[in-house]
């Protein structure tokens, strides 16, 4: 793994990336408060996330940790302190372009939960393409019990990746639940032993590394934007598939087909 | 229980308060709770009430006399009708859906029994359902030549996913209590005669957390979450008012503190 960091000065950057053959780990860095965001966290997130979608040919996909123990705390309330309206609304738009970044993104993002995952870190963590937890990780949408609605883009993500009852449930009573309970309500994709997540995560994200760039980036345009309604959904298919008909890599999967050989894609 | 009834046993909807707490009650049970007319305009009448004028309840339970939720509809009360009196009719049971979906306090069903028609839909309007295991549901609308109403053909989809809730409502099959907690459309599974006592546990979490911010909760998942984008708008116009509220205030406060916080509305 070659490391790579983000940061400014000689104190640790509080997000960093290694990188480990096509897959890209971004790890949230500052364990001793649980990785809890900070604004300089979740601008250094965003920076970074934006970067490795849009101008890092490298990697084809991402994976989302925690340093030590955790995955993240969520907000850092020790700056809750009283913003503005004006302000609160500038850091809360800033905080939501990660999650448009890691939804509608060309690369798929694996999510490697250990330890806690409260509030915006279970943001994080749903706004994932694929989840794998310890069994015994802990998720909670926090948000109400200090008083705010759930936010990170949660009020939209969760219910798409669990239905609307018990993503109401989750949101509403904002009561813990582990690994375990994730996974069977489809929040983690996949439930391992504690310490293990981020290699289960790694070996998923290069699996999803290995398919078409192009038809990755589509799919995952077409599920964050392009299925709001029926007509919205048959729509998506006409205008995406023929671009990828034409695309260099569904020639090579058909050739390769045909062949029986590996294909090689080049995001053409 | 300290009962303070707003009414007498023979009012067709009856409140109990339990603290925080309004237990609402579909009581008539010579008809297995049926949806009535009549019961539909108590229903609204308290429903509003308790969503809007009562500060001192913080959370809702609706549940049946008898060991029943609600049959449904009184089919006794399907009377030929001209299509705009009809029309007029099923005004009322959208009002009662719509203060349920999104209004400012969280209701839990608590269900025993049977949950027919609309006595789904009512079930499938709560925040959280409770069922017995032996709790009896269908959709029955389309056996009576009806499609799904009181808002089930929204809300069932939203518990269950498209795929289950086609199903349901157009083979109108029954479900018990353990597939209804299997598929999602009940939260928790409780022995029979157990609903309410486990609705009142969980309407008690719901009571002590922020008001305002769970009004707002309910307001957003009601409307705001079509798209990503309508998700983040949503909670970049509200979150920054919630940020200035005094239960947000003394969340953080008491979380600076290391102390139980002490939510006061405002």
């Amino acid at each position: 793994m070659s490391g790579m960091h983000t940061g400014k000065d000689e104190a640790p950057a509080l997000i960093q990336v290694t990188c480990d053959g096509p897959v890209a780990i971004v790890t949230l860095n500052n364990p001793g408060r649980r990785n809890a965001m900070g604004r300089q966290m979740r601008q250094l997130l965003r920076d970074t996330m934006h970067r490795l979608m849009a101008g890092d040919p490298e990697s084809r996909a991402i994976v989302l940790t925690g340093a030590g123990e955790h995955f993240c705390a969520g907000a850092d309330i020790s700056e809750m302190t009283k913003r503005t309206i004006l302000q609160s609304r500038e850091i809360l738009a800033e905080s939501c372009v990660v999650v448009r970044d890691m939804l509608a993104g060309p690369k798929p993002v694996v999510a490697a939960v250990e330890g806690v995952a409260f509030g915006a870190g279970l943001s994080l963590a749903v706004a994932a393409d694929y989840v794998v937890a310890a069994s015994n990780a802990r998720f909670c949408a926090a948000f109400l019990r200090v008083g705010l609605i759930p936010d990170t883009g949660i009020l939209w993500t969760l219910p798409k990746k669990i239905g609307m009852s018990r993503a109401r449930e989750m949101l509403s009573l904002a009561a813990e639940i582990d690994g375990t309970k994730a996974g069977a309500i489809s929040l983690a994709n996949e439930v391992v032993e504690p310490g293990t997540t981020l290699a289960a995560a790694i070996e998923v994200a290069r699996g999803l590394a290995e398919h078409p760039p192009l038809a990755i980036a589509l799919l995952k345009a077409a599920l964050t934007d392009g299925a709001t309604t029926m007509d919205a959904a048959l729509r998506t298919e006409i205008d995406y598939q023929p671009v990828l008909r034409q695309s260099r890599d569904h020639q090579a999967a058909c050739r390769a087909f045909v062949d029986k050989s590996k294909p090689v894609f080049t995001g053409q | 229980m300290s009962e303070q009834a707003t009414g007498d046993a023979t009012q067709i909807v009856q409140v109990h308060h339990e603290g925080a707490i309004a237990i609402v009650t579909l009581n008539y049970p010579e008809r297995r709770n049926a949806f009535s007319l009549k019961m539909r305009e108590k229903l609204y009448e308290h429903l509003y009430q308790l969503m809007h004028h009562e500060a001192g309840c913080r959370a809702l339970v609706l549940t049946g006399a008898g060991n029943t939720f609600c049959a449904g509809g009184d089919i006794s009360e399907m009377k030929p009708r001209k299509v705009l009196d009809y029309r007029e009719r099923n005004q009322l049971p959208l009002e009662i859906f719509k203060l349920m979906v999104s209004g400012p306090k969280a209701i839990v069903a608590a269900v025993e029994g049977f949950a027919m028609g609309a006595g789904v839909s009512l079930a499938a309007a709560c925040d959280m359902v409770v069922s017995s295991s032996e709790a009896r549901y269908a959709s029955a609308f389309v056996k009576v030549g009806l499609m799904p109403d009181t808002g089930l053909y929204w809300s069932l989809a939203q518990r269950v996913g498209g795929a289950r809730a086609r199903e349901l409502m157009m083979t109108a099959r029954e479900f018990n209590g353990v597939e209804a907690l299997q598929i999602g459309f009940a939260n928790q599974v409780v022995e029979p005669g157990q609903a309410l006592a486990a609705a009142l546990d969980i309407a008690g979490k719901y009571a002590a957390l922020p008001a305002v911010a769970t009004a707002h909760l309910k307001a957003a998942l009601a409307t705001g979450i079509h798209t990503l984008d309508e998700a983040i708008e949503t909670e970049v116009n509200l979150q920054p008012i919630l940020r200035r509220s005094r239960e947000h205030q003394e969340a953080v406060s008491a979380f600076m503190e290391k102390r139980q916080p002490v939510f006061v509305a405002d």
